[in-house]
């Protein structure tokens, strides 16, 4: 809570860098990669000049999105916890909502994407904002529009409940 | 197969490419009707349904087409219950929910779904709309839900005390609830941490919750409260209905009310936050001239809600004596009676009985007041605070989205006279 008080002595930021599957550098802040529990699980032991993380499994397109995600996460959480110290509820948990909500309205594809990365990365806040928009997705469908919706294509003939 | 000339790469299936504890976490979040609408999708989704471990049922998705809210193919909706219980692999059901919008009948077999999920150590009971019975099964899981469910009185003449015993509930959810036939309900529940009670019906409530953190009342007031050996509560907020009908209840009404809010908050005395509605405290001022106050030495962080800018001001300065430790102070929701929204309010004046005692908040450090409108009290408030208050850091304020163009003049005022952070 100083801090926001005092922004001009804050040390420098600590950065890691993350490379995407494609072989982008991402420099991002120290905080900000610490969103991915997968990176926080064994941050300490790595040495500080060796903070770099192959991510195999994420797109330069999506690792792009992740960070938005995470760095806009990191700076709300702070305003918050400064707006009122020991505050439940606020306009800025509400705000965040609403940028969420705008945040993973995208496509099936990118959804499909971010998804995977969360889970691969850990992110849990990230991960349940995917499903809970891919289940939103399922509700009030039919089989028909579900499997248009997502491109999958029916490979069985039986009725599951005609064998019961 | 997927034909490979029809496949861009884009349109590729990916979602049945995810684990099966991704898919199954998805599922969990779908009516149990709309999970099975997946079952037939492919080979891939057929078992998933077997493993969700979060079963929802709806009987709203089985109305009839045509007809109103009430009329559902029950039997259908049952037979789909019972035979998707006795189908799905039973482990690692987390969440048992069960909205049944036919409060009249299906006591007995509900209750054996409730009792055939705790057995299967269920942790989140989610009951809605449902005819219940008092049972010790409630008190098996780790987070209950009860919304809209009607609780009868077997026996109205013995017995006015609803009881429940809640062994090893951690969170409890109550929302508009039905238990008019008991006179008093009382909660037992040594391992709760949070309650959250959303009211429409007035009844008495006891309250025995020794572990208990986070407390919510919202809505209708109870007639009266107990709330005993509440020793670790942290946060507690009491928000309540305002209808403009209070106003002309007489007397005697109004004197209860204040008992029970007298109650509540001698219950609550511990806390370290709360949130607080001010409707009564500002309209009944003549009532609290009697009051004997509760002083709340532990409470650091003070939300009030509900406070009518324009109204009379004598009455929360009144109310924030009973704070003398508090280090934030916001007002949330703050209203204004007269609709006008500008020029000077009609009772501006009206500071009459402000208290000057110097210093009376020495840790006061933030002040925040949200949704501000135009209005001369709110100074002169804010003065008043300052003037009793040593290590003030920050007073914000955010204008009404309704009056954006606030952040004018009387503000710029206010803070050349005061030198201090105002964060606008």
């Amino acid at each position: 809570m100083k801090d926001s008080f005092n922004p001009s002595i804050e040390p420098p930021k600590k950065t890691v860098t993350l490379v995407s599957s494609d072989g982008y550098d991402f420099e991002v802040e120290e905080e900000v990669a610490l969103e991915s529990q997968v990176i926080k699980d064994g941050f300490e032991d790595k040495a500080v000049d060796d903070r770099e993380y192959l991510l195999f499994n994420v797109h330069s397109d999506t690792l792009e999105l992740i960070i938005k995600y995470c760095e806009k996460h990191v700076s709300s959480r702070k305003s918050i916890s400064a707006a009122a110290a020991s505050s439940s509820s606020s306009n800025g948990e509400e705000a965040l909502k609403e940028w969420d909500e705008h945040f993973i309205s995208v496509d099936t594809n990118t959804l499909y994407d971010i998804l995977m990365a969360a889970d691969y990365l850990n992110i849990k806040s990230l991960l349940d904002l995917a499903i809970q928009k891919v289940a939103d997705t399922i509700h009030g469908r039919s089989p028909e529009q579900i499997r248009k919706k997502f491109n999958i294509e029916n490979d069985s003939i039986i009725d599951p409940w005609a064998s019961e | 197969m997927i034909h490979p000339e029809k496949v861009r790469i884009s349109d590729a299936d990916k979602i049945s490419g995810l684990p099966d504890e991704v898919l199954v976490h998805i599922l969990s979040l779908v009516d149990m009707k709309e999970v099975m609408h997946t079952s037939v999708l492919s080979k891939r989704w057929r078992y998933l349904w077997r493993s969700v471990p979060s079963l929802n049922f709806n009987s709203h998705l089985w109305r009839l087409p045509n007809k109103g809210e009430w009329d559902i193919r029950k039997e259908g909706f049952m037979e789909f219950v019972e035979k998707t219980l006795s189908l799905h692999d039973g482990f690692n059901v987390d969440k048992f929910s069960l909205y049944y919008y036919n409060p009249s009948d299906a006591c007995a077999r509900i209750h054996e779904w409730i009792a055939l999920a705790v057995s299967r150590h269920v942790q989140h009971l989610c009951l809605g709309h449902i005819t219940l019975l008092p049972t010790w099964l409630l008190g098996q899981v780790t987070t209950l839900e009860l919304r809209s469910v009607r609780i009868p009185n077997q026996m109205p003449y013995e017995n006015k005390e609803l009881v429940f015993n809640l062994e090893l509930v951690e969170n409890l959810i109550l929302q508009d609830c039905d238990y008019l036939a008991y006179n008093t309900f009382i909660i037992s529940a040594p391992k709760l941490k949070y309650m959250r009670v959303v009211n429409k019906v007035c009844s008495k409530i006891k309250v025995c919750a020794p572990s208990l953190m986070l407390l919510q009342f919202i809505g209708e007031m109870y007639e009266d409260y107990s709330l005993d050996n509440l020793s670790s509560l942290v946060t507690a907020e009491l928000r309540l209905d305002c209808h403009g009908s209070d106003f002309l209840k007489g007397r005697p009404v109004k004197k209860k009310k204040l008992r029970c809010l007298n109650n509540f908050l001698e219950g609550i005395c511990n806390v370290q936050s709360l949130t607080l509605s001010t409707y009564y405290f500002q309209n009944w001022p003549e009532l609290f001239e009697e009051w004997e106050p509760i002083i709340f030495h532990k409470v650091k962080c003070l939300k009030l809600t509900d406070w009518q800018v324009d109204g009379d001001i004598g009455a929360i300065d009144k109310l924030l004596m009973c704070f003398p430790n508090i280090e934030t102070l916001r007002f949330e929701r703050t209203v204004m009676l007269s609709q006008k929204g500008t020029g000077s309010c009609e009772k501006s004046g009206d500071q009459g009985s402000l208290l000057s005692v110097s210093c009376m908040f020495p840790h006061l450090k933030n002040i925040e007041i949200q949704n501000l409108r135009r209005c001369d009290n709110v100074f002169n408030f804010l003065e008043f605070l300052v003037e009793n208050t040593l290590n003030l850091e920050s007073i914000t304020l955010k204008a009404s989205d309704r009056m954006p163009e606030y952040s004018g003049k009387e503000v710029v005022n206010f803070c050349k006279r005061r030198i201090m952070r105002v964060v606008i």
